[in-house]
């Protein structure tokens, strides 16, 4: 059923769940209007933002410190709203952002800041890979001739040793 | 009380993928031991996997010691693995225990515990200073300090951190709840740590308190609070919903104060006294502090904690807030750490023994309870669990018939809270943390929880003799380098 389809069935009294939903989120937005201060927009990412929300959530409005769940968000909203952030912005949020902080300023301000390199899972493999080479190396090898990866360790670490590990950050002591 | 001779001369940051907040952090520390006459060595263990992240804080490191002229150690990826070669070429302990002690190898998805187990290896035998990289040394003391004269002990049964809490909203000022002192920071931790409580106790941690980002988990601990600091928050229906998205607060203890125990230890800013054993922390998992804690409680003898009314920043790089109804979140389930905790504390006290043997001891129990069938275990597990849950509701239940709990919308909270735990408490799956929930098929979520649960265990059991292994190392390479 196409979103026209649905709205049409809404407005002709067929939809009964999206005239409750509809019901509930115009309350919701009522109960927020007297509890919080609506906020507007006041850059573009959060305009653009709210534009999106709007979009997926089928609202008129949305304020800035607004609480997604509150407005009738659910999970597959949510994913709508990161696509559409992909989309649009050419960033993924990750998931976990919306549950950090489900309002528009927040999501806004991840959009806006720096890119944050996520934990890469392919650095994150690779990282445990190494520990269970050199675990593994270390039972086989007793003569201590270093086949493991350490030795691939940047230059800059400076000197290792068994010793403390000095990775020697220009200590003069 | 009896004064030590204790001398903090190392600092210790854990990082992760923050070079600015870490470069923040060392000068800020580095500078407040300068203005007291000290000289500092750093060390910073970092937990990044990506090289370049690594690149960053090593830079850091690099610079922070240049300009300072102090030493600056930084140990990354390729300095642990240096380290877990030696180890395990000493065929002295299970192969698999180092890895799981230093790495998130089941990936879990947090290591900071890792991160200072390494730490906790490295600077073995010397009391340290350890810190959060988003920590500053700008130090302040809180509303109503009293001085040491004024230094008090908690009951002996009293399990929680006794600080009190200021919560300042969005728009209040920190101001208001501490003010700016100059205070040499290493020298007020070196007044207590170390010191004889009386024949037989001692000083094994002392703590700071924090202002700015609370650092909680979820907001849930509002709905713990008591005493005066209830009294703040429940003050005021209008206040309530902005004190409890805001995350801002100041926590301390306006005066020392000694305790037996901390189970909700936060490890943002801390001393320990590492001469003799100290646990290690779980190596995964938010939340290690909590069991690092509980594990000092039960395996150093008369161990206790000292509170200080001493105050610094905490100022997280993004600045975060709970949302609306958030409060209720984590009465859906448990973390890791917390199975850990309930765990342990079903386990009974063992008699008479060192500290490395109490350690054992729990050690031994864990790997026994992990070890047997998943069902067995998991019957074990949930027991446990709802053991703790039943603690939290019996609190919980006293908090509602409190008189202090006088406003609306805690009362409704609070209610809703406990619903919410009474929910969880009979669910059959109750003992799978919320943090491998969604991440894992049901199956293998369960089956990796047993399994930290054993090898967690295992670390226990042979941690001290990682200790022993590495202060041999060190002492070695020390006496190879004066010859």
């Amino acid at each position: 059923m196409s979103v026209s389809d649905r709205y049409r069935r809404i407005a002709e009294g067929q939809d009964l769940d999206g005239i409750m939903r509809a019901a509930i989120v115009t309350r919701r937005r009522a109960d927020l209007d007297v509890r919080a201060a609506h906020e507007p927009a006041s850059n573009a990412a959060e305009a653009q933002m709210v534009s999106i929300w709007c979009e997926v959530l089928g609202l008129d409005d949305v304020g800035v410190g607004d609480v997604f769940f509150e407005l009738g968000g659910d999970s597959l909203h949510m994913t709508q709203v990161l696509a559409r952030v992909r989309h649009r912005f050419g960033r993924d949020v990750p998931i976990e952002a919306f549950f950090d902080g489900p309002t528009v300023r927040h999501l806004a301000r991840i959009i806006a800041g720096p890119a944050t390199p996520a934990a890469e899972d392919g650095d994150l493999t690779h990282m445990l890979d190494l520990v269970e080479h050199v675990s593994t190396s270390a039972l086989r090898d007793d003569t201590g001739a270093d086949a493991s990866p350490v030795a691939k360790a940047p230059a800059s670490t400076g000197p290792v040793s068994a010793g403390p590990i000095s990775a020697d950050s220009g200590r003069t002591s | 009380m009896n004064d030590s001779a204790v001398r903090i001369d190392t600092f210790g940051v854990v990082t992760l993928r923050r070079p600015a907040a870490l470069a923040r952090c060392l000068t800020s520390y580095i500078v407040n031991a300068a203005r007291h006459g000290r000289t500092l060595r750093c060390v910073v263990c970092d937990d990044a996997a990506a090289p370049q992240d690594r690149a960053a804080c090593r830079d850091v490191a690099r610079a922070t010691a240049k300009v300072y002229g102090c030493a600056v150690q930084y140990i990354g990826l390729e300095e642990k693995l240096i380290v877990l070669r030696e180890l395990i070429r000493t065929r002295d302990v299970p192969p698999d225990v180092v890895p799981f002690a230093f790495f998130d190898v089941e990936r879990v998805g947090a290591s900071d515990g890792g991160n200072r187990n390494v730490l906790l290896l490295e600077t073995c035998a010397a009391p340290i200073l350890m810190a959060d990289d988003d920590t500053i040394c700008m130090t302040r003391r809180p509303l109503g300090y009293r001085d040491a004269a004024s230094a008090r002990q908690t009951d002996e049964g009293e399990r929680w951190d006794p600080s009190d809490v200021w919560m300042l909203g969005v728009g209040g000022d920190e101001r208001d709840a501490c003010r700016a002192e100059s205070l040499d920071f290493f020298g007020e931790h070196e007044r207590w740590l170390g010191r004889s409580i009386d024949a037989a106790s001692t000083i094994r941690v002392t703590t700071n308190g924090t202002v700015g980002d609370c650092g909680w988990g979820s907001p849930s601990p509002f709905l713990f609070l008591r005493g005066s600091s209830l009294a703040r928050l429940t003050a005021s229906n209008d206040r309530y919903d902005d004190y409890t998205t805001s995350r801002r607060v100041v926590r301390a203890a306006s005066r020392v104060t000694i305790a037996a125990r901390t189970d909700d230890f936060m490890s943002g800013c801390f001393a320990v006294d590492a001469r003799t054993m100290l646990p290690p922390f779980p190596p995964v998992g938010r939340g290690a502090d909590r069991v690092f804690a509980s594990l000092v409680a039960k395996c150093c003898a008369r161990a206790r904690w000292a509170h200080l009314p001493i105050v610094l920043p905490h100022r997280p790089h993004q600045p975060r807030t709970f949302w609306r109804g958030e409060i209720t979140r984590s009465a859906a389930g448990i973390d890791l750490c917390t199975l850990l905790c309930a765990l342990l504390d079903v386990i009974p006290p063992p008699a008479y023994a060192s500290d490395a043997e109490r350690l054992a001891w729990y050690g031994t129990h864990l790997e026994e309870i992990a070890s047997p069938s998943t069902q067995a275990f998991e019957a074990a597990a949930v027991d446990a669990v709802r053991r703790t849950l039943a603690w939290q509701i019996d609190a919980l239940e006293g908090a509602l018939a409190s008189r202090a709990a006088r406003a609306t919308q805690f009362r409704r909270d609070v209610r809703a809270y406990l619903a919410a735990l009474r929910r969880t408490s009979a669910r059959a799956d109750l003992h799978v943390p919320l943090d491998l929930r969604g991440d894992w098929p049901a199956e293998e979520a369960r089956a990796v929880i047993q399994r930290i649960v054993r090898r967690f265990g295992q670390l226990l059991t042979h941690w001290p003799r990682l200790l022993h292994l590495r202060r041999e190392m060190l002492h070695d390479s020390h006496v190879l380098a004066g010859r």
